[in-house]
């Protein structure tokens, strides 16, 4: 699905060049549930943004599904957001204003809507559906976000830091929740995560270090 | 629907940005709305000034005015000998009235400062293309003069006062304006049924009959009914006229034929007044009747309206300068900060419209969501700005404004009183009238302002989307709120 080759990003500060994520290579299949691990700052998130078409190398090919990323305009990868990533973030992004189906609603709003309540229901929330976020706990305010991500049916989800904000023990029921999920409907899962005891029961997981994936590639068959 | 669901939530959201907004586009439009409201009442006072000066159907009145401004000598010698013979009763052969001593009285006609053409022209100018309908009329001075015929001065020209300084003190000099008009074309008239305040307007009959200037009637303590006095003949008063202010007022008011022939002017006139087919051939039918008649002078109503001054007048260009400017400058301020506070708004969601575009939505998307969300915002301004403007006008409608408006009456420059041995240059009068100014507001009008205030909230959402348009998703996500 895959095949990111001598992926670099670059960030410029005044004179000052940060690689982000510097020379990268990696595969990842269809239907794979992949964590990339790492302490704060190597590059994780900068990596997860290039494979979700939010961000363009500064050298090297990101291809997905044997298109390569960096040569689609803005119009192209926004239809490719729309179509085939979904994603779920540390602080949730959720709009304040509108109420947790509203918000399931946002990447169906384009394609004329959809049925929101039943997403909802799927992630344990249908009851919920009218409160709005500040009506909700962090755990359902996540929820309510991976219902959001799954809403365009995506054939990625792509996850950055989805426990960064919770406690452990809501963030292991959202790991296992998006892991429940991406069986069921097969799709490929990349989680972006700071957490060891995560990473520990991850059947695949990606360390990366000062932008580099460090170590030998860890699999474990599920 | 979903898009209006949420741009209504995010103008809830930012409540007071939003009031500040939509009052600040209110302000603008408020302004528009009682500036040109205002602007319609000046218009409207000075047409209601101007309808009595135009008449109800005349567009243009043509006269062949005598140019007094360099004297007699100035005069060419063609309008020496026409004048000559227009004035010719006014000279007084005292010799000829009686012997020194013997009582005398005689009444004289002489022109008020146009010269008498034939009434023939009035056929010809209602030929020329354009023009709908033409009538001609007369006005004159009608001079009564009595007294006793005094001692023959010594050494002074015998039989004529007419180069002295005055009339001799046992002599009494009385004038008035008077207008024959053609009563088969009232509307054309220099008086006209409309402006009848008591009693009626002249028949066509052939009884003697006159409508009277409401001020000289109540000068000379004279109603309906009584009897006026012109060139010995008796005429019974029939109605009072609220004459014009400004035009070509006069006095007595009587049929054209019978003033032609009391003043021994069969066939002339000095006025003819005419209605064009349409307002636009005005000025093409006053240029064709100026190449035509030659020496003759025309006056449009846009004429008379640049000869009307006073606090109307200064207050209707107020309305136009300062009142333009005004507006303009809280136009300018209003989207302005509507701008500002929409890119504002803009900077601080930037991580919410990164949001957006990580989940697919398009660019344009994005910029018609901040867009939608400030022409909502001009919406509501227009609304309340309808609500200041109209609360504006109707301040303006309770307060009624007085103002004046003074009428320069060129037209009547002339001859009116005939001193010795020349012309006398008659008055230069000027009529002055007040008129209350209200302040309409037309659904035109309140209309077109909401569209102001919707074009206003567009400038400022398209300043903001414009913004969020150049948005990376990645670096959008990066920012802190």
């Amino acid at each position: 699905m895959y095949e990111l080759r001598g992926v670099t990003k670059t960030f410029s500060q005044g004179s000052l060049k940060i690689s982000a994520v510097d020379d990268v290579d990696l595969s990842i299949g269809e239907r794979e549930f992949v964590v990339v691990a790492g302490p704060s700052g190597s590059g994780k998130t900068t990596l997860l943004q290039l494979l979700g078409a939010l961000d363009r190398p500064t050298a090297g090919s990101v291809l997905f599904e044997d298109r390569d990323l960096a040569g689609l305009g803005d119009r192209e990868l926004a239809a490719l957001r729309l179509e085939a990533f979904g994603f779920v973030f540390q602080q949730f992004n959720l709009i304040p204003t509108l109420t947790a189906a509203q918000n399931v609603g946002v990447p169906l709003a384009p394609r004329g809507g959809g049925d929101t309540r039943r997403l909802l229901e799927s992630v344990g929330l249908g009851r919920r559906a009218d409160h709005l976020p500040s009506q909700l706990s962090g755990g359902e305010q996540q929820r309510v976000a991976i219902a959001r991500a799954l809403a365009n049916e995506p054939r990625v989800l792509l996850a950055d830091e989805p426990t960064g904000n919770l406690d452990s023990g809501t963030g292991t029921e959202i790991v296992e929740l998006l892991r429940a999920l991406s069986d069921e409907r097969g799709q490929t899962v990349v989680l972006v995560t700071h957490d060891p005891g995560i990473a520990a029961n991850a059947p695949r997981v990606v360390r990366m270090q000062d932008g580099r994936i460090v170590g030998a590639p860890i699999s474990v068959s599920a | 629907m979903f898009f209006v669901t949420y741009m209504l939530a995010e103008l809830r959201r930012r409540l007071g940005r939003t009031l500040v907004t939509a009052i600040g586009l209110a302000v603008g439009v408020g302004l528009v709305i009682t500036v040109s409201a205002l602007s319609r009442g000046l218009d409207d006072a000075q047409a209601e000034v101007l309808r009595p000066l135009t008449g109800v159907g005349t567009d243009l009145s043509v006269t062949r005015p005598i140019n007094l401004e360099a004297g007699p000598e100035g005069l060419s010698d063609e309008d020496r000998r026409a004048l000559r013979a227009e004035m010719g009763g006014a000279r007084v052969r005292l010799r000829s009235l009686g012997e020194p001593g013997e009582k005398f009285s005689r009444d004289d006609f002489v022109p008020t400062g146009q010269l008498s053409f034939p009434a023939g022209r009035v056929t010809s100018v209602r030929r020329q293309a354009g023009v709908k309908d033409a009538a001609g009329s007369l006005t004159l001075n009608a001079v009564h003069i009595e007294g006793t015929v005094p001692e023959q001065p010594a050494g002074g020209r015998a039989g004529t006062f007419e180069r002295q300084a005055g009339p001799p003190e046992n002599i009494d000099v009385a004038s008035r304006t008077v207008t024959g008009v053609d009563v088969a074309k009232p509307a054309l008239a220099a008086v006209t049924p409309g402006q009848i305040v008591r009693g009626r307007y002249l028949s066509t009959a052939k009884s003697r009959e006159a409508v009277l200037n409401l001020a000289y009637a109540n000068q000379n303590d004279l109603g309906v009914g009584d009897k006026v006095s012109l060139g010995g003949k008796k005429f019974t008063v029939v109605g009072l006229a609220r004459t014009p202010l400004g035009g070509q007022a006069s006095d007595v008011y009587v049929k054209l034929g019978e003033l032609q022939a009391l003043a021994g002017r069969k066939g002339r006139i000095n006025t003819i007044n005419v209605r064009a087919k349409s307002s636009d051939d005005v000025a093409a039918v006053a240029a064709s009747i100026r190449k035509s008649f030659d020496g003759a002078s025309v006056t449009t109503a846009e004429d008379l309206a640049d000869r009307v001054s006073g606090s109307l007048v200064d207050a209707r260009r107020l309305a136009d300068r300062l009142g333009t400017a005004l507006v303009i400058v809280a136009l300018l301020a209003a989207f302005l900060i509507a701008s500002l506070l929409s890119l504002s708004s803009v900077t601080k969601r930037i991580r919410e419209l990164g949001t957006l575009k990580a989940l697919g939505w398009r660019q344009w998307l994005v910029v018609r969501q901040v867009a939608g969300e400030s022409v909502l915002q001009g919406v509501l301004g227009g609304l309340i700005g309808i609500g200041l403007g109209v609360a504006g006008a109707l301040l303006i409608e309770a307060a009624s404004p007085t103002l004046e408006a003074t009428f320069a009456q060129a037209a009547q420059q002339g001859p009116r009183f005939i001193g010795p041995g020349g012309f006398g240059q008659g008055d230069v009068a000027s009529a002055s009238t007040t008129v209350d100014v209200g302040a309409p507001v037309s659904v035109v009008l309140a209309l077109s302002a909401v569209g102001l205030a919707m074009l206003g909230g567009l400038i400022a959402g398209a300043v903001g989307g414009l913004r969020a348009a150049r948005l990376r998703p990645a670096d959008a996500l990066r920012s802190v709120e």
